[in-house]
């Protein structure tokens, strides 16, 4: 089946992202040649001159961009060829694609444009590939190409039926699962210490303008002015806390004020974000592991992150921030997301604790934190000796709680780590995404016949994840689980 | 240690003094430099402390070539264990803390068998499996036996899983 493929441009509001990274990038010098500088200066005319030209050339290359770069969708890849003088391919194979990342700035919106990221499992400058601009359209078009991929070959196969799958089999049906109310809108905003953000901004903000104008002076008086009275001084925080906590509100609004979890039989879809919208969608097969995350304050207030483990792609915390379903979901809500979204996996609240010699391993390791410390603590500053105690302390009872918290369960095709003292995740993930185990034992270990289990799961390029202290009679159970693994997989016919 | 499925095949015995030779090799290039180091040191009038680190150093390198020339090459080799089959590779090694692999077959990605100077004196080879996480290796094993194992492995590897 020879199907043509069509070489596309990509939407011309590429060229308005560009451009606007261009002032972003020309903003400062701009300033600086025509405001700032000291016109009698000589060297201030050439300078106009070089940055005018560079300006020029850079918006000539924006257009050349756009038109020497293309995309073609073929039928197992995505190709895509850019470049002026060197043309540069990049062809991503459909079947290693792990999800597909949207971002939609304000700007695109009422053109329906959007960009349209692919991240894969491979490691390196080439494990996402970027669409820059697209028609929502294109991108639905894209998305359906990529998630459906060996669609047909599965209805072949004669599988176990799942009743999830009969009932999806003719439309699949898009299901909401989870919109945050205001209220919890509320309580993430103060629980993110969103309105901290205002801090960090101000600072710099302060810094930029100092740089250009000398506030010196001015700020002086104003310190002043406030320092003079208690009133005033009570004033001025109670507006800076107001402005904060509005802040907070707004930034959480934006953030989070459009999230919506949803999902059909195969796939995952979260939105988020109200002036830039963000996508991630998602087959639920590519999700290598789940993991509960909290922190001490959500864990007072039963409150639990839940966080997709998939590849992510190279722009880093923004990507790790959209794998993860809404982080303030109440427990509960959490783990029952979870049955909904994926119906194989099985969450069992039932682990095992770790054995009383664990407790007396996580105790005998050598706590090098707080040697370095006290070394160093001793050596600069022998008065603050209690330090050393202190953190000893803080040490071991961290220890303890790390002992208390932990469990473990490996059971039918899955396997469950708990782990953290203050802190704490859960993960979960099921035997046929484990691309690897590993069991190793100190020699300390091996006297308390303990060892540490690891697994390894593949996003860009894997994950690992390991348990302590595990009794030596689970981790040979945990063996014999892994290599049971052959009956979970289905092995390709074997062509040559 | 663990299981029924405990891997059983060793390594040749001759890699004890492969081990000892490039062992001895790399101690005696780092302690030269070290004594070149504080020759240096003496001779130019560095500070003090300088001279003081690099002589702890040079003591440091005197007690690891003990160790990983004389004590840990024999205890490698005895607790080195490897074995194949269809679906798994399987590795155990290490000498205070040993390790246990088990690294499926269809997540096999390349095999080759390699050769450094002191290892082709010996006529031995290492096995390299690479994986998606990094590699592993079988070190020293005769030529036969390697060019077996690492045809056997890639024969293995070669099916694939069907990705859902």
């Amino acid at each position: 089946m020879e199907m043509e493929v069509k070489q596309k441009r990509m939407h011309p509001l590429k060229m308005l992202d560009n451009f606007i990274e261009l002032i972003k990038d020309v903003f400062i010098p701009a300033l600086f040649v025509f405001v700032i500088a000291n016109p009698d200066s000589r060297f201030i005319p050439y300078l106009k001159v070089i940055f005018i030209a560079y300006v020029i050339i850079r918006l000539f290359g924006i257009v050349i961009s756009w038109l020497k770069t293309t995309y073609s969708i073929k039928e197992d890849a995505i190709h895509i060829s850019r470049g002026v003088f060197k043309k540069k391919n990049h062809t991503v194979p459909i079947e290693q694609v792990q999800n597909i990342q949207t971002k939609t700035p304000v700007y695109f919106k009422p053109f329906h444009v959007t960009s349209v990221t692919l991240v894969t499992s491979v490691s390196g400058d080439e494990a996402a590939l970027k669409i820059e601009a697209v028609k929502w359209e294109e991108k639905e078009c894209i998305e359906d190409r990529i998630l459906a991929f060996r669609q047909h070959e599965r209805n072949d196969q004669i599988e176990q039926t799942n009743e999830a799958e009969i009932i999806g089999t003719t439309v699949p049906k898009r299901m909401i699962h989870f919109r945050p109310t205001r209220k919890d809108l509320i309580k993430a905003s103060f629980l993110s210490l969103s309105f901290l953000a205002i801090i960090p901004i101000l600072v710099a903000a302060f810094e930029k303008i100092e740089d250009l104008f000398d506030l010196e002076g001015t700020l002086n008086h104003i310190y002043q002015f406030i320092m003079s009275s208690w009133y005033t001084i009570a004033l001025t925080i109670f507006i800076f806390i107001v402005i904060a906590i509005g802040f907070g509100l707004v930034r959480t609004f934006l953030k989070y004020g459009k999230f919506e979890i949803a999902s059909d039989d195969e796939r995952i879809y979260i939105k988020r974000g109200t002036l830039n919208e963000r996508t991630l969608s998602i087959r639920k097969d590519n999700v290598q592991a789940i993991e509960f995350v909290q922190n001490p304050i959500k864990k007072w207030l039963r409150l639990t992150e839940v966080k997709l483990v998939s590849a992510t792609s190279e722009e880093g915390e923004e990507s790790a921030e959209i794998n993860s379903l809404y982080p303030f979901l109440p427990t509960e809500r959490a783990y029952s997301l979870m049955e909904e979204l994926f119906p194989a996996f099985k969450l069992s609240h039932q682990m095992n604790h770790l054995p009383k010699q664990a407790l007396y391993m996580k105790f005998l390791r050598v706590p090098w934190v707080w040697l370095v410390f006290s070394v160093v603590l001793f050596w600069w500053k022998p008065s603050f000796w209690y330090l050393s105690i202190v953190l000893f302390i803080l040490t071991y009872m961290m220890r303890y709680f790390r002992y208390k918290n932990a469990r473990f369960l490996i059971q039918d095709e899955f396997v469950q780590f708990k782990k953290g003292g203050l802190w704490s995740s859960l993960y979960i993930t099921n035997r046929k995404k484990v691309i690897e185990v590993e069991v190793a034992q100190s020699y300390l270990q091996r006297k308390l016949n303990l060892t540490t289990i690891g697994i390894v799961n593949r996003t860009n390029p894997i994950n690992y994840e390991e348990m302590e202290e595990i009794p030596i009679s689970s981790a040979k159970h945990f063996l014999a689980w892994y290599y049971k693994r052959s009956d979970d997989v289905q092995l390709e016919q074997n062509e040559s | 240690m663990f299981s029924i499925h405990e891997p059983t095949n060793r390594i040749s015995k001759q890699a004890v003094d492969v081990w000892k030779i490039s062992n001895f090799i790399g101690h005696l290039i780092f302690l030269s430099i070290l004594a070149g180091l504080i020759w240096a040191g003496y001779h130019f009038t560095w500070y003090h402390w300088i001279i003081v680190v690099l002589w702890v150093l040079s003591g440091l390198t005197v007690i690891s070539g003990g160790w990983s020339i004389f004590i840990e090459p024999p205890l490698l080799y005895k607790y080195w264990r490897y074995g194949i089959d269809e679906e798994y590779v399987r590795l155990t090694h290490g000498v205070l803390t040993r390790k246990h692999h088990v690294i499926p077959m269809t997540k096999v990605q390349y095999v080759s068998a390699e050769q450094g100077p002191i290892l082709r004196k010996y006529n031995l080879y290492t096995i390299k499996i690479g994986t998606m996480r990094s590699f592993h290796e079988i070190p020293a094993l005769p030529e036969e036996e390697a060019f077996k194992l690492r045809n056997q492995i890639a024969d293995h590897a070669k099916i694939k899983e069907v990705e859902s």
